[in-house]
């Protein structure tokens, strides 16, 4: 699995993709970790397939003992089947995750994690000095979802949103813009339901200020291609399947 | 009886020898560096250092070896951890089928069971085999490290009997050195891991 360092000051990024070993048919995924003093958060740690490479990957940075706190955007398997393995590595980890899906992601195997559910409003979490942002994403795509921003950073981690489908060798960074929307159209139509909660998370988002805008799927978006993401998404249609 | 290690301890020690390994193997790139400048330096002294020709090129050598091996060790424990993370998804498997039987015996359930059962037998096998091989390759590598101390010390010793190079020579040696001795604490470390795990 690819690891790469995004932002290094006094606190780290790291992204972890592009993993080699993965079966062919599941979606591939971007994992982040962020690190401050003697914590860290794992934002949307993955399906239980890429556990192993995950687990081997963050030990390349830091140790066990550090990984204190699991980031799951919403309830899909894609962002945290693996639930049940990192109850019994991490048993005194802490799991933010929205409130409303505790029932369902429980199912994964939740027994020694402390779970701790976000409020439809929103929240924070203080990773050693760094605080995070939860800023709500209902409905993009799930009906319970938090964005993470890093207000010093300027990273925002927008989970399904902006992701795209790519062959799993792709660039982590987009290359060109234009040529990168043809990727990610059909999931955003597809995916995503409400123009509603498109346009509410948008001008959430838009009041930011973000350097770095990372989906858990395709490729990171870097200055001014932020920006014309959010005109490209303001301007499409989703919720297609209604028209099938 | 051969014996079964925790599974999810075996998930995570493998995991901590690849990362240590993982370090090791920036630094060998390092002390590949220094080899080549050494080889470099040998070269521009010419027969004023015409001891040092062929350590250095073992040095060379010596240094890439340990670059593969370390990438060869972490490789491995990638394969060990996977392995035991399958084992563990066994277990936890066999351990529903067993409430599943408690419940209300069937004989197409015993049948998986046992099918798996045996695959459970072939892993743990295959992860004891592999555990051992791993330990053997630790101690090849920290060889290596002895083998590039004394290489160090040859160094020096040439130094003094140079007056143009001495410094660089020096210099050289203490590089090796400091090398050299953090590879081998990443070693330790990974060899500490699997202690812990096999004390279990
Ligand atoms: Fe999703
Ligand atoms: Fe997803």
């Amino acid at each position: 699995m690819e690891a790469k360092l995004l932002f290094d000051d006094k606190h780290q990024w790291y992204v972890f993709a592009r993993d080699p070993t993965k079966p062919d048919k599941i979606i591939d995924t971007n994992q982040y970790m962020v690190v401050s003093g003697n914590e860290s958060v794992i934002l949307d740690p993955g399906g239980i397939e890429i556990f192993s490479s995950m687990l081997s990957t963050i030990l390349k940075f830091i140790p066990i003992e550090q990984v204190t706190h699991l980031f799951a955007s919403h309830q899909d398997p894609d962002i945290i089947s693996s639930l049940g393995m990192w109850d019994q590595v991490i048993p005194n980890a802490k799991l933010y995750t929205p409130n409303l899906w505790e029932g369902f992601i429980r199912h994964f195997g939740c027994e020694n994690i402390e779970f701790c559910g976000i409020e439809d409003g929103g929240g924070q979490l203080t990773i050693g000095d760094t605080v995070l942002q939860f800023i709500p994403a209902h409905y993009m795509h799930s009906s319970a979802n938090f964005n993470v921003y890093d207000p010093v950073a300027k990273i925002l981690f927008s989970g399904d949103i902006g992701a795209a489908l790519e062959p799993q060798d792709s660039s982590l960074y987009i290359e060109d813009f234009d040529s990168h929307c043809d990727k990610m159209r059909f999931f955003h139509q597809r995916w995503m339901p409400s123009n509603a909660a498109k346009m509410n998370w948008l001008n959430r988002v838009r009041k930011l200020d973000i350097d770095m805008m990372l989906p858990q799927h395709g490729r990171i978006f870097r200055g001014k291609e932020i920006e014309q993401f959010f005109d490209w998404f303001e301007a499409l249609e989703v919720g297609s399947a209604i028209n099938s | 009886m051969v014996k079964e290690y925790s599974p999810v301890k075996s998930a995570v020690t493998a995991s901590q020898v690849a990362g240590e390994l993982y370090r090791a193997s920036l630094i060998a790139r390092q002390l590949s560096l220094a080899a080549k400048n050494s080889q470099a330096v040998v070269h521009r002294a010419g027969s004023r250092v015409a001891g040092l020709k062929v350590i250095s090129e073992y040095f060379a050598d010596l240094a890439l070896k340990t670059i593969k091996l370390a990438e060869d060790i972490n490789t491995i424990s990638l394969d060990i951890s996977q392995m035991a993370v399958e084992r563990w998804r066994l277990n936890t498997l066999i351990g529903h089928l067993f409430d599943s039987q408690e419940k209300n015996a069937n004989d197409n359930v015993e049948q998986i069971v046992q099918d798996i059962q045996t695959h459970q037998l072939e892993l743990n096998n295959r992860f004891n085999v592999e555990i051992r091989k791993l330990e053997s390759q630790l101690e090849e590598i920290q060889q290596y490290m002895q083998a590039s101390r004394v290489i160090a010390v040859s160094f020096r010793l040439e130094a003094t009997q140079t007056d143009e190079y001495q410094g660089i020579l020096d210099d050289m040696a203490d590089n090796i050195d400091v090398f050299s001795e953090k590879i081998k604490q990443h070693v330790i470390g990974a060899k500490n891991y699997i202690d812990r795990l096999l004390q279990s």
